[in-house]
C-alpha cells in the first residue's frame, strides 16, 4: 500500500508546486515480474527545513522491506537535486548492505536532452584495487527529486543487481 | 572474482563498415547458455551517422537477446552533449514488452567507437525492463 506522507505535493525550490512521488512500488509492471534483485523507487519528499533543501527518498527491498535516505543541500534548484541523489545512495547503502564496495557521488548535471530538461549523475564505484565511474539519465519531468533518484538508480542498477544476487 | 557488474546479457562488440556510399554496423550480444545475438543495420551514409547506426544495430541486438515474444525496441532520439567536460551519448528507447510501453533512457560515455558507444547507451536504457542485466 502507497505510504500516504509520499503521495502528497510539495514545492520545489523553483517555486513551482510539484507531485511528490509516484508511487512507483505499487504499480505492478512487466519489469518488475521475475527479477528478484531490484531495488525498487518508492517515493521522494521535500522536508521543510527553514534555509535548507533537504530531501527524504525511499527505496523498497526486493524483499519488500523499506530504505530510507535523507541529506540535505542548499536551498537551490542544484541543491535540490544534488540532495535528492545523496539520499539515494544513502538508501541504497541499506538496501545493498555494501561491504567491499563504496558508492559516492561525485556529479549532478542538468542540461537540456531531446527539447526537454534532464538531469545526469556521476556515481563514483569503489571496489578495493578497482574504481569505475557510473552514469545515469532521467528526464526532469515535474518532480525533481524523482528524477535525480532516478537517475542514481539508473546509473547503480547493475551493480546492486550484483550484489543482491 | 566477484563480478561487480550484473550482465546476463554481456556486450561482445561493435563493428563499423563504412564505404563510399553505404554504412554498416553490427553489434554483437551474448546471453551465455542462449547464445549470441546480433544486430544489424545497412543503410546510405547520407541517411546515418555512426552513433545512429550503432544505437540501431544494438536495439535490434537487444531485441532478439531479450527472448521475449513480440517485443520491441526501437530508438527514438539520439544525442551527444557534453556533460561532466566528457562527451555522453544519449539514448531515448522506446520499448513494448508484454503489452506495457515505456519510455527508456540510457547514457554511456564516448571513447573512441561512436558505434560501440551508442550500443552501450542503448543496453542502459534496456537492461532492466528486459532483464538483460
Amino acid at each position: 500500500m502507497a505510504d500516504q506522507k509520499f503521495v502528497n505535493r510539495g514545492r520545489s525550490s523553483r517555486g513551482v508546486e510539484y507531485p511528490v512521488s509516484q508511487g512507483a512500488d505499487v504499480k505492478k509492471t512487466a519489469d518488475q515480474k521475475g527479477m528478484p534483485n531490484r531495488v525498487r523507487f518508492s517515493g521522494a519528499q521535500r522536508v521543510p527545513v527553514e534555509d535548507l533543501c533537504r530531501i527524504r527518498v525511499r527505496l523498497q527491498s526486493p524483499d519488500g522491506t523499506r530504505q530510507v535516505g535523507v541529506a540535505d543541500g542548499p536551498d537551490s534548484p542544484d541543491g535540490e537535486l544534488r540532495a535528492a541523489a545523496e539520499a539515494t545512495l544513502q538508501a541504497l547503502r541499506q538496501a545493498a548492505a555494501l561491504k567491499d564496495a563504496r558508492l559516492d557521488l561525485r556529479e549532478v548535471s542538468t542540461f537540456d536532452a531531446f527539447d526537454k530538461p534532464a538531469v545526469m549523475v556521476s556515481v563514483s564505484l569503489d571496489m578495493g584495487a578497482q574504481s569505475r565511474t557510473l552514469l545515469g539519465f532521467s528526464p526532469l519531468g515535474s518532480d525533481p527529486p524523482r528524477a535525480a533518484a532516478l537517475a542514481v538508480l539508473s546509473a547503480t542498477n547493475r551493480f546492486i543487481t550484483a550484489v543482491l544476487a | 572474482m566477484k563480478d561487480w557488474i550484473s550482465r546476463k546479457v554481456r556486450f561482445v562488440r561493435a563493428e563499423a563498415q563504412d564505404t563510399d556510399q553505404e554504412r554498416r554496423v553490427s553489434v554483437e550480444l551474448e546471453r551465455p547458455q542462449s547464445g549470441k545475438f546480433v544486430g544489424k543495420v545497412a543503410r546510405p551514409s547520407t541517411e546515418l551517422d555512426a552513433y545512429r547506426a550503432g544505437a540501431l544495430a544494438a536495439a535490434d541486438a537487444v531485441r532478439q537477446a531479450a527472448g521475449i515474444e513480440n517485443a520491441v525496441v526501437e530508438l527514438k532520439n539520439l544525442s551527444v552533449q557534453k556533460v561532466f567536460d566528457r562527451d555522453v551519448v544519449i539514448v531515448e528507447i522506446v520499448a513494448q514488452v508484454r503489452g506495457q510501453e515505456r519510455d527508456l533512457y540510457g547514457v554511456c560515455p564516448v571513447q573512441n567507437n561512436p558505434a560501440e558507444a551508442a550500443a552501450l547507451a542503448v543496453l542502459s536504457a534496456t537492461n532492466r525492463m528486459l532483464d538483460l542485466a
